[in-house]
This record gives C-alpha cells, sequence and structure tokens, in this order.
C-alpha cells in the first residue's frame, strides 16, 4: 500500500501534497497528482534530473510547475529556463532564512515567513489554492 | 486536488512541499501531506520539530507488527499520522525509509 498511497488516497475536500522520492522513476510508481511541482537546482544534474521527471509528469497528463529553487541570479535563472523553459517556471530565489531553517530543524514558514524565498513558496501556494476544491 | 514534488535529492524538495502546505492550511484548506522519500524529513519542514519526526519515523518502520492498521487508507493515516502546524496532517508513506544524513 504504501507505493500506493498518494494514488489511492481521497482528495475530496481536500489538498494532497506528497514529497515524492528523489529521482525519476517515482513519479511513475507513485500514481499520476494533478500537479507535479518539479524542483530544480542550478546544477546541470538537478536539471538534468528535473527535464526528466517534467516529461514523465508531463507525459501522464499532469500540470507541470517548475520550481527554479537557490536561484542567484540572471545566469542562474537562464540555465534552468534554457532546459525548461517549455513549462511554467517559478522562480525561488537563495534565501539565508530557508538555509537557517534547516540548520536549526525548524519550517522555513515559521523563521520567516517575508524572506523572498519563503514569500515566493507562499505566493506559489496561494495560486495553487485558489483552484477549485474538488466536491 | 493532488500535488506531487519531485525533483534531485538535495534540490530542496522537501522545503517546497513543507512551505506549501503550511500556507494551503493556512489558507483554510484541509491538506494531508504524504512524506514518500527514502529519507522522510518533511516533518521538519512542516515544523512539527526532528523530535516527532524521528518518533513518526520509528513507529512506521514498528508497523510490520500491526498490519491491520493498514486495511484502508484512511485508517492508515489516523494511525501512522501526526499533526503539524496549522492543521496539516503528516503521515509518512513508506515502511522502509531510512535517515540519510545529510
Amino acid at each position: 500500500m504504501p507505493q500506493q498511497l498518494f494514488g489511492d488516497v481521497e482528495d475530496k475536500q481536500r489538498i494532497v501534497i506528497c514529497d515524492l522520492e528523489a529521482g525519476v522513476g517515482t513519479i511513475v510508481r507513485n500514481g499520476k497528482g494533478d500537479v507535479v511541482i518539479v524542483v530544480a537546482e542550478p546544477t546541470v544534474k538537478s536539471i538534468d534530473v528535473a527535464s526528466r521527471a517534467a516529461g514523465a509528469a508531463a507525459a501522464q497528463g499532469a500540470e507541470v510547475i517548475v520550481v527554479a529553487n537557490r536561484v542567484r541570479d540572471e545566469a542562474d535563472r537562464e540555465a534552468i529556463g534554457a532546459q525548461l523553459g517549455d513549462y511554467e517556471v517559478v522562480v525561488v530565489p537563495e534565501d539565508a532564512a530557508i538555509a537557517r531553517a534547516d540548520e536549526e530543524g525548524l519550517a522555513p514558514i515559521d523563521v520567516d515567513p517575508g524572506a523572498p524565498g519563503v514569500k515566493a513558496l507562499i505566493a506559489l501556494a496561494d495560486r495553487l489554492g485558489g483552484q477549485p476544491v474538488k466536491a | 486536488m493532488k500535488i506531487a514534488v519531485a525533483g534531485k535529492g538535495g534540490s530542496g524538495k522537501t522545503t517546497v512541499s513543507g512551505t506549501i502546505a503550511r500556507e494551503l492550511a493556512r489558507a483554510g484548506h484541509s491538506v494531508l501531506a504524504l512524506d514518500a522519500d527514502t529519507n522522510p524529513m518533511l516533518g521538519i519542514s512542516l515544523g512539527v520539530g526532528p523530535e516527532e519526526t524521528y518518533r513518526m519515523l520509528a513507529v512506521r518502520q514498528g508497523t510490520d507488527a500491526m498490519p491491520e492498521h493498514e486495511h484502508t487508507v484512511e485508517g492508515m493515516i489516523e494511525a501512522f499520522g501526526t499533526d503539524a502546524p496549522d492543521g496539516v496532517r503528516l503521515v509518512i508513506a513508506l515502511r522502509e525509509a531510512h535517515v540519510d544524513p545529510g
């Protein structure tokens, strides 16, 4: 059951969000989401995994949103956009508050909801939450 | 609605999942967060703290002795879930999960 949990769980009147196992195959094994958020750092390896994950998710009919994570400058943004520009790309800037949350074992939203990286994720969540909830 | 969060290990997948889950709950949605990573640290990014995150993992790994709890999905959510801030319900999805340093 664990592998199918995401596929089987009821999503009427609630939003189910699943932090998948790292990699590409997990998208196929875990069942399709309505939305697949693919997280890419501006590194060759991360962008490669993200590209393949995005392709697998799109082939399943999911709406793909790319989070360009830990972006420091325009070059970082371009590196991710060059490979993943066919999808909607949400930029999450490099953020000291998120790094501090990781170090201290805290939620970034509790450390500083106004920090730039956290704010970008909050904005993405608000957009996703604005979609109609299944009755 | 179901949202899956994918990417290479270390890309910040868990931070993205946890922060979006918390904000969706703050906006009034009922939110179920599933941790399907083999290094299940979503509890940390949701704000339940390291102690509760490790406790959940230990409980999840001990479930071979309690198969009756897994007969239904909702039963599993009830038996193995924990409540995170803002009302997010968190469940570790993989029994074979383990903690990788870093």
